[in-house]
């Protein structure tokens, strides 16, 4: 028998023998409960965060607040659930193989009959074999999984609901809003509407990326085409890799004899003039430089009646300026010297045929 | 009133008796070991087995060890309750007046061994019914008390059923156990022939007189039972009724009746004294289970699906053992069922 003191029930050996292991399933019993509060307060958190979301509140100090009141349910949950009674130390002690022995000794204790004093005498025997470290900890693995579950879900939507306020998801749906609509709008006209017109779709919806489909623009008699409003130069246009709405008009200029005269006269003083006047000139289109190309009178003279300089107006309506007399001198150039034309020349040499086949 | 000396005479008493019994039983320890815990808590026992097993040797083996008078009734069809219980007759006393003098029948013994019981008419089966629990006897509207301990130990044969009338429920169910006598194992058997190859005697001596068995009950009875053991095992006997709102997985497809209340009073008395055999003052779940199976065996009557399955009384037991210490959180030692698997009926 144990010590007594002073009013104090005596306290037996067999209690004294338990003691210990009843401090180490309280071990175990706190565990649990932490386990379960901290649970409880990921599962509050978790709320207050949809409700956040939900409704845009951006108080996140009452998140933590919850979790920390959650958390502090761990006593709570100990002393109502966790804790174990004797009768429950007594049957985990007798699974170390005391076979009942405890479980009956703590439910006979007040017994003072001859069995039951015998009973207790054999259970205190067999409780000096034992020992409280072979008692091992069960913690429930449903237990576990839930504070997992329960902190995997507070912290995706805490998370959310951060990225949220940060504006982030905002940021993102106005990126979204920000870009591009998937198809443009292509107008193509002639500046004035006169001077000439602009053949093929003159309105079309292109999708983002992809090229409209080509036009042609087409001067009347006595103009010439000079470009485009938007500074495109070709008359035939196609705009590739459309990136926004185009609006772009051709512009047609009446070609004016006496500006034509006047160069002709520059030309045969000057031979090699840089003179920018006449229509040409206003157009930014350079004048033929070439005072050997006497073909280019003759079809410049042709030309609807129009006298512009020689091989400029090479159907009659066009404008074409020095590019073919320019690329006609570099490829007879490269023929004098013996080597091959370049892809460029070619091409180019093989529209001027073309055009005045036309 | 138990005292330690009480305690000490019981171990010393049970460690004489297996010492005697061993003398002329070779073998079938189970069967031995839970007869004598049958006797010491009081119980009826039914033996089951092949004929030349040693059931009938057993039984006058124990009673030559506990020193009881021993009557042998042979059942047989034609045999008549009078036969067992006795029978008034007629005599005529000194002054030649005639008058019925009641003649006691061999119920009228501490010990009877009712061999192969299952041949008797049911009529006179049940002339063992009252005995068997009230332990008394009414011939003729009079009733006689027998001497006690009083104990019943009946044999039969699980083959050749024709001409023969199984027992009752109501029989079967105040006997305690119901004990599973296999044919010996190879060792065993050679012990067996060597021993009668030398006599066919038996040598047993008595441990212990009839007032020391009462009083060894009288010890065991007192041994404490802890709520939570005690539980589990009215948890194993509800769990045999199917229609019980406790009823096991097993009950529910394998039996049609389960156990009465009185399994429940029989299991609990024999894991007393199992429990004090093994020198505890406790009773154990291990002990429970343990004793599950032969306090349960011929109390279930098996529904059709388990006949057609050829599903024995003693693996629905398992399964309901093992449900129950799922239900009630208990861990039981694979041990526990060791021995039952060796003895299952068939």
């Amino acid at each position: 028998m144990g010590k007594q003191k002073n009013g104090e029930k005596p306290v037996t050996e067999a209690e004294r023998l338990l003691k210990q292991y009843r401090s180490r399933l309280a071990a175990e019993g706190w565990i649990k409960s932490a386990l379960c509060g901290v649970s409880v307060g990921f599962a509050l958190n978790t709320i207050y965060a949809v409700i956040c979301l939900v409704f845009g509140i951006k108080m996140f100090w009452v998140g933590v607040l919850l979790f920390l009141l959650g958390t502090a349910t761990t006593p709570l949950m100990y002393f109502l659930r966790f804790r174990n009674t004797t009768r429950q130390v007594a049957s985990r002690v007798d699974m170390l193989g005391l076979e009942e022995r405890v479980l009956t000794m703590t439910q006979f204790e007040s017994d003072d009959s001859f069995m039951a004093r015998r009973q207790r005498e054999d259970t205190v025997a067999a409780l000096k074999k034992v020992n409280a470290s072979l008692i091992k900890f069960a913690i429930s693995v449903p237990l576990i999984v839930l504070c997992v579950t329960t902190f995997v879900l507070s912290a995706t939507a805490t998370t959310a609901n951060a990225l949220v306020d940060k504006s982030l998801i905002a940021i993102i749906d106005e990126a979204k809003e920000e870009t591009p609509a998937s198809y443009y709008a292509i107008t193509y006209g002639v500046k004035d509407s006169q001077g000439g017109r602009v053949e093929g779709e003159l309105t079309q919806t292109v999708q983002a990326g992809s090229a409209t489909t080509p036009v042609q623009a087409i001067a009347d008699d006595g103009y010439v085409f000079v470009g485009w409003t938007d500074g495109y130069e070709q008359a035939y246009r196609i705009d590739t890799e459309v990136d926004g709405n185009i609006t772009a008009k051709a512009i047609f200029v009446p070609i004016d004899e006496n500006d034509i005269l006047e160069e002709e006269d520059d030309k045969a003083g000057e031979p090699d003039s840089s003179d920018k006047s006449g229509g040409g000139q206003e157009n930014g289109q350079p004048q033929p430089s070439d005072p050997e190309d006497g073909d280019g009178e003759g079809n410049g003279g042709g030309a609807g009646g129009s006298s512009a300089p020689s091989n400029q107006v090479i159907d009659g309506q066009t404008f074409y300026g020095n590019e073919y007399g320019n690329s006609l001198s570099d490829a007879q150039d490269a023929m004098n010297a013996g080597t091959d034309l370049t892809g460029g020349q070619t091409g180019t040499i093989g529209d001027y045929f073309n055009n005045i086949a036309k | 009133m138990v005292t330690e000396e009480s305690i000490q005479q019981f171990s010393a008493q049970c460690a004489r008796i297996f010492e005697e019994t061993r003398k002329d039983m070779i073998g079938q320890e189970d069967v031995v070991r839970n007869t004598i815990i049958a006797l010491i808590a009081g119980g009826n026992v039914l033996l089951e087995g092949v004929p030349g097993v040693g059931k009938t040797r057993l039984v006058r083996t124990l009673s030559r060890v506990f020193d009881l008078p021993f009557s042998r009734i042979q059942f047989t069809p034609d045999l008549m309750p009078a036969d067992v219980t006795g029978t008034n007759i007629i005599t005529k006393d000194e002054n030649g007046k005639s008058t019925f003098r009641f003649e006691p029948g061999p119920i009228f013994a501490n010990l009877i061994l009712a061999d192969e019981i299952n041949r008797a008419t049911p009529k006179t089966q049940s002339a063992l019914l009252e005995a068997m629990q009230e332990h008394t006897v009414t011939v003729m509207g009079v009733s006689r008390k027998m001497k006690e301990p009083f104990f019943v130990l009946a044999t039969q044969n699980p083959v050749e059923q024709d001409g023969t009338y199984p027992l009752p429920e109501a029989q079967m169910d105040r006997f305690m156990f119901k004990l599973v006598v296999d044919n010996p194992s190879l060792e065993d058997l050679k012990g067996i022939v060597t021993m009668t190859q030398k006599t066919m005697g038996e040598v047993a001596n008595a441990a212990c007189n009839a007032q020391q068995l009462l009083e060894m009950r009288e010890t065991a009875n007192q041994i404490p039972v802890a709520d939570e053991v005690l539980d589990f095992a009215m948890m194993i006997i509800a769990a045999t009724q199917p229609d019980s709102a406790h009823a096991s997985e097993a009950a529910k497809s394998y039996i049609r009746l389960g156990s009465s209340p009185r399994g429940g009073q029989a299991l609990i008395s024999a894991a007393k004294v199992l429990a004090l055999m093994n020198g505890r003052f406790n009773v154990s779940y291990s002990d429970v289970a343990s004793l599950a199976f032969p306090v349960l065996r011929h109390r279930l009557k098996m529904n059709f699906e388990a006949i057609a399955e050829c599903v024995s009384p003693d693996s629905v037991i398992r399964m309901i053992v093992e449900e129950v210490a799922k239900r009630c959180k208990v861990h039981l030692d694979a041990s526990v069922f060791q021995n039952v698997i060796r003895g299952e009926s068939k």
